[in-house]
């Protein structure tokens, strides 16, 4: 290999290198988002579990640590059906929309872990390369 | 280094403009075909309620009213609409990708030409 096909092999590997790093940095912040929409659904479906428990008195969560005493006699929820769209739907049925929702966002979470893994890797390979040949 | 002829820079740059074309293409398909879902989604939910459901549209920050008949009627034409979009994109891909492989084989006949040329040179 000439002097010159190691300097351009190493500047291809440079330019993967900051390309893997890009990618990586895209997936992790897709990741966070959907780690974030992943509580919030699951902090719904609690909530809809609970109010599944029968009428009663409840402590609800206003923010900043403050709950307010409330009485719930209710049936149904205004639930998002995706496309801008809401509907009342019975304790039950909100239960299942939140559910698949839950398993589908699981579903892309577990996806982009397996992609940050593999590129992970493959941005180590590059580094442990570079580092034999002498650049850091 | 050899100066690289116009002709094949030429090759090069109409190259890399259709690859960013499809770039741009593939992106805006993505997002024609995630909003499909979605929509897809809403329509089978929507179908699942009875006639005199309670149903509302998200109109900037407000809830509107709306009955189960004309949310369906509005999906399903955004629907037609979104997938009108998928088929144009999908055949400009397609057109791309062949136009892609048709530059690719030109510069690398080229490029053996080239190389051919100063091979000879360096014989002579």
């Amino acid at each position: 290999m000439s002097r010159q096909d190691v300097r351009q092999e190493i500047q291809r590997l440079i330019e993967e290198y900051q390309l893997v790093g890009e990618l990586l940095t895209n997936l992790q912040a897709q990741h966070a988002t959907v780690s974030e929409l992943l509580e919030e659904l699951t902090t719904a479906l609690d909530g809809v579990r609970l109010l599944k428990g029968g009428a009663g008195e409840r402590l609800v969560h206003i923010g900043a640590g403050l709950f307010v005493k409330g009485v719930f006699e209710t049936k149904e929820v205004l639930t998002p059906l995706g496309a801008g769209y809401h509907a009342f739907l019975d304790l039950d049925n909100a239960e299942r929309v939140l559910q698949e929702r839950i398993e589908e966002y699981s579903r892309l979470k577990t996806s982009l872990e397996e992609n940050i893994g593999k590129l992970a890797e493959r941005a180590e390979q590059i580094r442990q390369v570079l580092e034999r040949l002498g650049i850091r | 280094m050899a100066q690289i002829p116009p002709s094949l820079q030429d090759m090069v740059n109409r190259f890399n403009q259709a690859q960013a074309q499809l770039q741009s293409v593939l992106l805006r398909k993505q997002q024609y075909e995630a909003e499909l879902k979605e929509v897809d989604k809403a329509i089978s939910e929507i179908e699942k309620l009875s006639p005199d459901a309670k149903i509302f549209k998200n109109v900037g920050n407000f809830l509107v009213p709306q009955t189960r008949d004309a949310a369906l009627q509005e999906l399903k034409e955004r629907k037609e609409l979104l997938e009108l979009h998928v088929k144009t994109l999908s055949r400009q891909e397609t057109m791309l990708r062949e136009q892609l492989d048709k530059l690719r084989d030109e510069i690398n006949k080229e490029l053996a030409r080239l190389k051919g040329g100063e091979a000879a040179k360096g014989g002579g």
